[in-house]
């Protein structure tokens, strides 16, 4: 690589592509046009305007859209230097948004359906913490994406050398290889059909149909054929927006290892290319549907730091996953390239309590937790299995709690605190002395861990 | 260690027994207020209506209770704090009836908060939280004296730097 050349290229100021104007003259254009036709339509001016009223109302808006998106394309630049990089934006308020290399968490590449008609695509620059912390630069030929991302997770993970443990290579290798932009190995592609046959088993599906069932039987019961109308309606809408919005997010879907993490590709309007870098993974779980389990399938989900709190949990799971329906070989191949030699079954299990059993009368046998070399592992769930694992290395700390009536019991929970996000470790009423060996044994490895951890970025740097 | 949830365990750093006494006496500040406003609204209401007097008995009777269950549960609480600093980690424990043990390892600590009301500093106390990369860690000793806070913020920062692993 040839630092000199690309910074001089873009420490000034660059534009994005030209054609930005055009994609986003047709969003404004579309806001426009619905503003001015509705306000034609309320002041009843339909009839004065008679049938020039909308063609001209399609011109307006396509005018004003088309200029505010010409304004906003002309007055946005980004530089990339050696140290930052830097969006200006805004007509009349600039704004201008700096993102450090040592801050910079990923670089992901999205097409939206627009966009992605005039071959374009937008650069999302994501930063540790806050809401505030994602950058977007729109739009870039997708070449040209490429091209970017590649300069900017080589920037940061040259600022951030010394720090970064490389699992590939080995420990105190010389400087790392130049960032490749393309993909080394494809772990994984799931077929659309797969993905459509494994949403048609969804619970949430299964659900959506059990209530317009039940809507129509109830309403033959009633003889209220008008209700039965509604409720099916309601519910086959239901459904067919949870198996849509799936199969066009996970249309395509492919997961590639790329240098130092894990790249997703995926969807089929709007395509997003997003990287998982591995030393930000702080835990995965795996779960596992009552439906899919007797087919053997499964998910992998990924807790990485900086991108938890967005949305509810069902939201969250959904931006979290890494391999949207798999078998078991495929996610344990994906779970120990994420956490590496982590299993996702452990022989040594703690159990919950069978005197526990007034918290959960039926759960509290699905119950258990684990502790190995690499990780602390838990299991809940029996309708919807979820296994979580916690490197060691990722582990921030341990607790055990009582509450009066475990106390009558004897039993006491452990929690293994990592950060925000889908994967959450722990054994729920364990018997008490195993519940305090447990917690010693995790909170043991996870500061021995640590310690080898330092000692290998010290001596690579 | 022997039991981790034995208040009389040897071994633990106990909070300041000031912090029962800030807390009893702005409990029985609060509980006078609202007595001495309820006493009011009810003054008005024996006044002009048929209500017997001695109704006005029934908030004080009720404050007193709350005040001598405050009595009663301050110190007790108090006692339940307690922490411990071990060669690689620190471990908090709390509470009576709900009782916790955490464990949290000095390189985890991202940062260490302290905190002190006006009624706090008077009485010499303060309040430290740590920090660590999850949110679930919640981790605030309450009352610690104000000297030895600042020790034990000074050691953990030091020791988070030498031992810190980060994310």
């Amino acid at each position: 690589m040839a630092p000199g050349s690309e910074q001089a290229t873009l420490a000034e100021g660059q534009r994005t592509h030209p054609l930005t104007s055009v994609v986003l003259g047709l969003g404004w254009s579309a806001a426009a046009l619905v503003g001015i036709v509705s306000t034609l339509f309320q002041n009843g001016g339909l009839d004065a305007w008679g049938v020039f009223g909308l063609p001209a109302a399609a011109a307006g808006g396509l005018v004003v859209g088309s200029i505010i998106g010409w304004l906003s394309w002309r007055f946005t630049t980004f530089v990339i230097d050696d140290g930052e990089a830097r969006v200006d934006s805004g007509i009349l308020w600039k704004k201008s948004r700096r993102v450090p290399f040592e801050r910079l968490q990923s670089v992901d590449i999205h097409e939206p359906l627009v966009a992605r008609v005039f071959g374009l695509a937008e650069l999302h620059l994501d930063s540790a913490g806050g809401s505030e912390s994602r950058t977007t630069v729109r739009y870039l030929t997708l070449a040209r994406s490429n091209e970017l991302r590649a300069l900017l997770l080589r920037r940061a993970h040259a600022a951030t050398t010394g720090e970064v443990l490389a699992y590939d290579g080995p420990p105190g290798a010389a400087a790392p290889p130049p960032f490749e932009a393309q993909a080394i190995e494809v772990v994984a592609e799931v077929p659309p059909s797969r993905v459509v046959v494994g949403t048609l088993l969804s619970l949430d599906l299964a659900g959506a149909v059990i209530v317009a069932v039940g809507a129509l039987v109830a309403s033959i019961w009633f003889a209220a054929p008008v209700a039965a109308l509604g409720g099916v309606v309601g519910a086959g809408f239901w459904a067919f927006q949870i198996v849509g919005r799936r199969v066009l997010d996970q249309w395509g879907y492919r997961l590639s290892r790329v240098e130092h993490g894990l790249r997703i590709e995926r969807g089929l309007l709007s395509r997003t290319s997003e990287t998982v870098p591995f030393d930000r993974v702080q835990g995965v779980a795996v779960v596992e549907p009552i439906i899919w389990r007797q087919l053997g399938w499964r998910r992998v989900l990924v807790s990485v730091a900086g991108t938890a709190g967005k949305g509810d949990a069902k939201d969250q799971d959904q931006a979290a996953t890494v391999l949207p329906i798999a078998d078991p070989q495929l996610a344990q191949r994906v779970v120990d390239l994420l956490v590496p030699g982590a299993m996702e079954e452990i022989a040594d299990r703690r159990r919950s309590s069978g005197a526990s059993w007034i918290f959960a009368p039926i759960g509290w046998r699905y119950r258990w937790i684990g502790v190995d070399d690499v990780a602390v592992v838990s299991r809940h769930g029996w309708i919807t299995r979820r296994t979580s694992i916690v490197p060691h290395r990722k582990n921030q700390s341990v607790a055990v709690e009582q509450g009066p009536l475990q106390r009558r019991l004897g039993v006491a929970s452990v929690a293994v605190h990592s950060p925000d996000g889908p994967v959450d470790v722990g054994g729920p009423h364990l018997e008490r002395a195993q519940a305090f060996a447990v917690a010693a044994e995790a909170s043991r490895l996870s500061r021995t861990s640590a310690a080898q951890a330092s000692m290998r970025s010290g001596s690579s740097s | 260690m022997a039991d981790p949830f034995d208040p009389d365990d040897a071994g633990w750093t106990a909070i300041s027994p000031r912090l029962a006494t800030a807390r009893l006496l702005i409990g029985s500040l609060v509980t006078l207020v609202v007595l001495v406003l309820a006493d009011g609204v009810l003054a008005i209401v024996v006044a002009t209506t048929t209500v017997p007097a001695w109704w006005l008995a029934v908030p004080a009777v009720i404050a007193l209770l709350v005040v001598g269950w405050l009595a009663w549960w301050a110190p007790r609480n108090r006692r339940s704090w307690g922490y411990r600093e071990q060669e690689e980690e620190l471990v908090v424990r709390s509470g009576v009836t709900f009782r916790r043990v955490v464990s949290v390892p000095y390189g985890r600590m991202q940062f260490v908060d302290l905190q002190a009301g006006p009624l706090a500093r008077r009485l010499g106390f303060t309040s430290l939280s740590l920090h660590t990369a999850s949110t679930r860690t919640a981790s605030t000793v309450p009352g610690v004296p104000h000297d030895e806070a600042l020790r034990l913020r000074l050691r953990l920062t030091e020791l988070g730097e030498s031992r810190g692993a980060g994310l």
